[in-house]
């Protein structure tokens, strides 16, 4: 029985790790989806904690199983300890450390994220990106740089799915797409978030990039894309029936294709 | 009958919370049965279910995604409220905190009582919500503004306002029930019975108990104020300038963000109270098939406290990528890695207990190991979302459903079923049968790791939850295998459960009978017969030490009960009074 | 395994001083430590009576009441800052109903001093006039809704000040009720003379739970009057 019980920890704890493994070695599809920003922070912490925790793990494992392996019923001198206090202090200080240590790496990423200023901020390309239930549209500025005024009243969700003020003349040149967020490649993009209902949350898996999106308020987050293709935004935070299903597709292109794209009008 | 169904004795009030903790159970369960198959193929049809339901069905059969989420919230609900907050600590506390302390009964045995009926009608008002026009709620256990808000329309109708009210309801009982805890605790021990002598169930109790004191107020204002938001159009919580079915709601100031800030105030304290009681009876099992003293008993009380009160401080890590400030997110991240560090000197101190001793496998053994095993496993979950930046992409997505159901869903309820096979010698004088137990053990331990550590690998390709279906991604089509396996593996650990019911029926009536003290164990409660008499001890006990002595040398047994004043009992020492 | 048979040798010792109260936990017993031995057990403890003090009980009930309101108070802060705040201007009747309240606190507190020097006609008295100043307090936090309303300020109207002063004084009142409730208890007991200088339980709960709601109804007073 103590045989049996052993094995089975020490065989799962095996399997735990090599199942990690294989995500960590990109043989099996559960792994992380292609990254395209050259921004791989997040991905190096997520192996650096996995590592850590890896270890944490085997090691309580293989301890858990050979206690029971060893320790069996005819023990006949049970150690009489009710603890012992240096140990105690000693393991929570290397626990500590350890923790706090992968806590600080972890705030210097946050930071970077959060409070990095792009270099060159006139460069920086603005979107606007508003979530209803249960579709993403996304706005450009056009030539003007400039947004126009929208209003609740004038929302339509065929002819006029953000309200665009038409007496603005802003939003004259206000280009406007439906479940589809183009952008150029290698450029800073700062994606201001809007909501037209409930709350959403913007998330876009190759990026690492997850923003809630609350209603009355916009909020704003940036990011870079620097690898042409067609990739996926989906919403992470419940917001309804059709939750499961509010896609849009994320394409980046070249600079050239975008200025041309921009140009093209009605932009495809 | 009536005697029995509003009996003021802490032991029949024990075992009704326990049934009540069981239906939820079966309920909660099946249902999220329901909700695997649908997630896993969304195209089958349910003839003979859609004529029971048919408001959950389209034209063509298939469960509506409005009902997988409705699923999903009931399912979230009953297991937090009904099932975690009570068998761990109302059912198995009101039982054995008055034996274990000597004490006769609770400190008000009519409080007990009435809270065990509050309950009772909070779930039953829960379950009406499936019943009502618009069906039960789809807004989450979390019920987050403005979605909860939303007042008509599938999921957003009656069945919202009740699940509210179902929880304003609990909330109340759940507070009512650990004022009596405190007080028993306080004031009814027994001589000798100081608080560094008690069991560390009687410790994880009281930590809950403090909990649910200041963590329940907190959620039952946060309840009814959105409930006037929707009953009455209060704007606590309402957002300006929202679309919702075609009309626009504006002259609204409110702030859904705060809901989020009241409800984690309560919710994060409420996830350790799901798992403080398990932990003190794991570590009260270990020490009793180990035989051997609770390694660190004094570290683990504090460890306890430390737990339960830092996991007020920790709130935001539920809301790192909310909008809240980032500074305040370092904070919280910050705080959070601190409070794995108590949970991480308990894991020394369970396999510091094992070490050295002399370990009986025995089914409560088995699942408390089971438990170690799986809190360790989920609790290393921890350590990448308490993490603000790894939290940012694993947020929401299955990475968090695969940690918080190893922690709660898996090792909280094999601390149930530790304690169930623990002390249902005491309640029926007849031992569960050991070889059902075993085999229930190992299929139960297998099934959840291999339902719930999958999920993990979903989290990370990024398959967020609360999907009802993960067809229309081209990036989670390909996990459809994986989606596949998990639910296999569930179907397969929920029938193994059956092992489990039978066990506990049929050794209610035919289990081996055993005498008042069948594991050997020191604490109070072994000292009565099983099962113990109305009044529980004919004269206070007198307790003369620490409840783990267990092999203590020189002693001429293992094991010293906590009434005993002399190791040596063979030897009359003279009693030096204090 | 073997049967159990422990011989659990009660000590019989009378020594030891009395132990009332649940106050001794705090001295620890040389339970824990490597060393432990043997001697351990020496202490002996005459038996507790296991008697229930109402007053830890409130002591305890008043802490979730307590973090009820702060849940309330907080949301109120955070929608002060909200544009178009405009506070509403005080009812009349408010201003009267505290000081009523204030004063009810004041005379409560005299029976109990009545009752603890034995003057049990003056005790009488005293809970009368504080369970008539509860009663009045009540209509006129009433009264000062009828106020409002004949203003036209409802609770879900759109002014936030007016829907929080509804709700805070709904929720304190619903409390208080429950003082009331022990109130009327206490006054029907002075009536029959069922209390006395040492059999005062309830007097002194519900004098003390009657003072925590009279303090939490002044802060709410400030909270929603004064200052803003
Ligand atoms: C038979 C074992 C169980 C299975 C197969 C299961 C399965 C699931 C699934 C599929 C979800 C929905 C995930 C999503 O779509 O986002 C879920 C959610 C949840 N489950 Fe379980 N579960 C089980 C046991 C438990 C237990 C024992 C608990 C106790 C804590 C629990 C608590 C929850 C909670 C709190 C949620 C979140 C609901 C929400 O998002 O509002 N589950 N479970
Ligand atoms: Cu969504
Ligand atoms: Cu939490």
């Amino acid at each position: 029985m103590a045989a049996a019980i052993a094995i089975l920890i020490w065989f799962l704890a095996i399997v735990v790790v090599l199942l990690f493994s294989a995500g960590h070695l990109g043989s099996v599809n559960w792994n992380f989806p292609e990254l395209i920003t050259n921004f791989s922070d997040i991905d190096s912490q997520f192996y650096l904690t996995l590592t850590i925790t890896g270890i944490a793990f085997l090691l309580s494992h293989l301890i858990l199983g050979y206690f029971i392996f060893k320790y069996k019923d005819n023990n006949p001198l049970v150690k009489y300890s009710k603890g012992n206090n240096r140990l105690e202090v000693t393991y929570a200080l290397g626990v500590g450390i350890v923790f706090i240590a992968l806590a600080v790496m972890s705030q210097r990423i946050w930071t970077k994220i959060y409070f990095a200023q792009p270099t060159n901020p006139t460069n920086v390309l603005q979107i606007e990106a508003t979530a209803e239930q249960f579709r993403w549209i996304f706005r450009y500025s056009g030539k003007d740089n400039k947004f126009g005024e929208t209003l609740l009243e004038l929302v339509n969700k065929d002819h006029n799915p953000l309200g665009l003020n038409q007496k603005d003349t802003n939003s004259n040149d206000d280009i406007v797409k439906l479940s589809e967020l183009v952008i150029p490649v290698d450029e800073p993009i700062k994606l201001i978030l809007r909501s037209h209902d409930v709350m959403h949350s913007f998330f876009v898996p190759n990026l690492r990039l997850k923003q809630d999106v609350i209603p009355g308020m916009s909020m704003a987050t940036g990011f870079e894309a620097n690898k042409i293709g067609e990739y996926e935004i989906a919403c992470a935070e419940l917001c309804g029936q059709g939750h499961y299903r509010m896609r849009a597709k994320l394409r980046v292109i070249s600079k050239e294709d975008f200025n041309n794209w921009l140009k093209s009008d009605p932009p495809k | 009958m009536r005697k029995y169904l509003f009996s003021l004795d802490h032991k029949v009030v024990g075992l009704q919370y326990y049934l009540l903790a069981l239906t939820a159970l079966i309920v909660a369960v099946s249902l999220s049965v329901l909700m695997r198959l649908r997630l896993t193929w969304p195209e089958d049809v349910w003839p003979l279910f859609s004529k029971l339901l048919p408001s959950a069905f389209n034209n063509a059969g298939q469960m509506t995604p409005d009902f997988y989420l409705a699923l999903m919230t009931m399912h979230g609900t009953i297991m937090i409220f009904f099932v975690l907050t009570i068998a761990p600590q109302a059912a198995f506390g009101n039982y054995f905190l008055p034996l274990q302390i000597g004490a006769n009964q609770m400190a008000a045995p009519r409080l007990g009582q009435t809270s065990f009926w509050i309950t009772t009608l909070a779930f039953c008002i829960l379950i009406t919500a499936f019943f009502v026009a618009g069906g039960a709620p789809l807004a989450g256990w979390t019920a987050y503004p403005p979605l909860s808000i939303i007042s008509s329309g599938t999921g957003h109708a009656r069945g919202m306002d009740l699940w509210l009210i179902s929880l304003a309801v609990f909330s109340i009982a759940a507070i009512l029930n650990s004022l009596n805890f405190m007080v028993t605790i306080l004031e009814h021990r027994t001589s000798g019975m100081q608080l560094m002598r008690m069991p560390l169930t009687c410790w994880g109790w009281m930590a809950t108990a403090m909990i649910s004191l200041l963590a329940f107020p907190v959620l039952l204002a946060a309840g009814l104020l959105l409930l006037l938001d929707r009953l009455i159009g209060t704007d606590f919580f309402t957002p300006n300038g929202m679309i919702v079915n075609g009309q626009i709601i504006d002259l609204r100031q409110g702030i859904p963000i705060l809901w989020q800030h009241l409800f984690w105030f309560f919710g994060h304290p409420e996830v350790y109270l799901a798992i403080l009681p398990g932990m003190g009876v794991v570590s009260h099992i270990l020490a009793t098939f180990s035989r051997k003293p609770v390694f660190g008993y004094r570290t683990m009380v504090w460890a306890t406290l430390a737990i339960a009160l830092l996991g007020f401080l920790v709130w935001g890590h539920h809301m790192f990528v909310a909008g809240i400030s980032p500074y305040l997110s370092m904070t919280f991240s910050f705080l959070t890695l601190t409070i794995a560090i108590p949970s991480a000197i308990k894991t020394l101190n369970w396999l510091g207990t094992m070490w050295g001793g002399k370990i009986r496998l025995a089914t409560p053994m088995l699942y408390a190991i089971g438990f170690v095993s799986l809190f360790v496993t989920g609790g290393l979950g921890g350590i990448f979302l308490g993490q603000s930046s790894l939290d940012i992409y694993l947020h929401d997505t299955y990475f968090v459903v695969g940690h918080f159901h190893l922690i709660m869903g898996s090792a909280a309820v094999f601390a149930i079923f530790a304690a169930t096979a623990f002390w249902f010698p005491k309640v029926f004088g007849r031992q569960m049968n050991e070889d059902l137990g075993k085999v229930h053990f190992f299929l139960t331990f297998i099934g959840v790791y291999a339902i719930f550590l999958p999920m993990h690998f979903l989290g990370i390709a990024g398959n967020p939850r609360r999907y009802a279906e993960i067809s229309q991604f081209i990036y989670l089509n390909q996990l459809q295998p994986l989606h596949k396996f998990i639910t296999i593996a569930m179907l397969i650990t929920v029938n193994a459960q059956l092992l489990f019911f039978i066990n506990l029926i049929t050794s209610t009536f035919a289990g081996k009978k055993v005498n008042e003290n069948p594991w050997q164990a020191t604490t109070l409660e072994w000292t009565v017969t099983s099962p113990p008499p109305k009044d529980n001890f004919s004269e206070p006990p007198n307790v003369c030490r620490g409840a783990y002595d267990f092999s203590l040398p020189d002693a001429a047994q293992d094991f010293l009960m906590q009434t005993q004043a002399d190791s040596m009992v063979a030897e009359d020492k003279p009693v030096e009074p204090k | 395994m073997s049967t159990v048979e422990t011989k659990i040798r009660r000590t019989n010792t009378t020594s030891g001083g009395n132990n009332t109260g649940g106050d001794n936990y705090n001295r620890g017993g040389g339970d824990e430590g490597n060393n432990s031995g043997s001697n351990d057990g020496s202490q002996t403890e005459q038996p507790k009576k296991h008697k229930t003090s109402p007053m830890l009980f409130l002591t305890f009930a008043m802490i979730p009441i307590a973090i009820f309101f702060a849940a309330i108070v907080f949301v109120y802060l955070a929608h002060e800052m909200r544009n178009g705040w405009t506070p509403i201007a005080m009812p009349a009747a408010v201003l009267a109903s505290t000081l009523v309240l204030i004063i009810s606190s004041v005379t409560l507190e005299m029976a109990r001093k009545a009752l603890k020097a034995k003057l049990l006609e003056d005790f009488k008295r005293w809970v009368m006039v504080s369970t008539f100043l509860g009663i009045t307090f009540f209509t006129t936090q009433l009264i000062a809704w009828k106020q409002l309303m004949a203003k036209g300020v409802y609770i879900e109207a759109i002014n936030p000040h007016a829907t929080f002063f509804y709700i805070l004084t709904a929720a304190h009142g619903l409390h208080l009720f429950g003082g009331l409730i022990g109130l009327s208890y206490v006054l029907f007991g002075a009536m029959y003379y069922r209390f006395s200088a040492d059999r005062r339980n309830a007097v002194d709960v519900t004098t003390t739970y009657w003072h925590f709601m009279d303090g939490l109804w002044i802060f709410l007073f400030l909270l929603l009057f004064v200052w803003k």
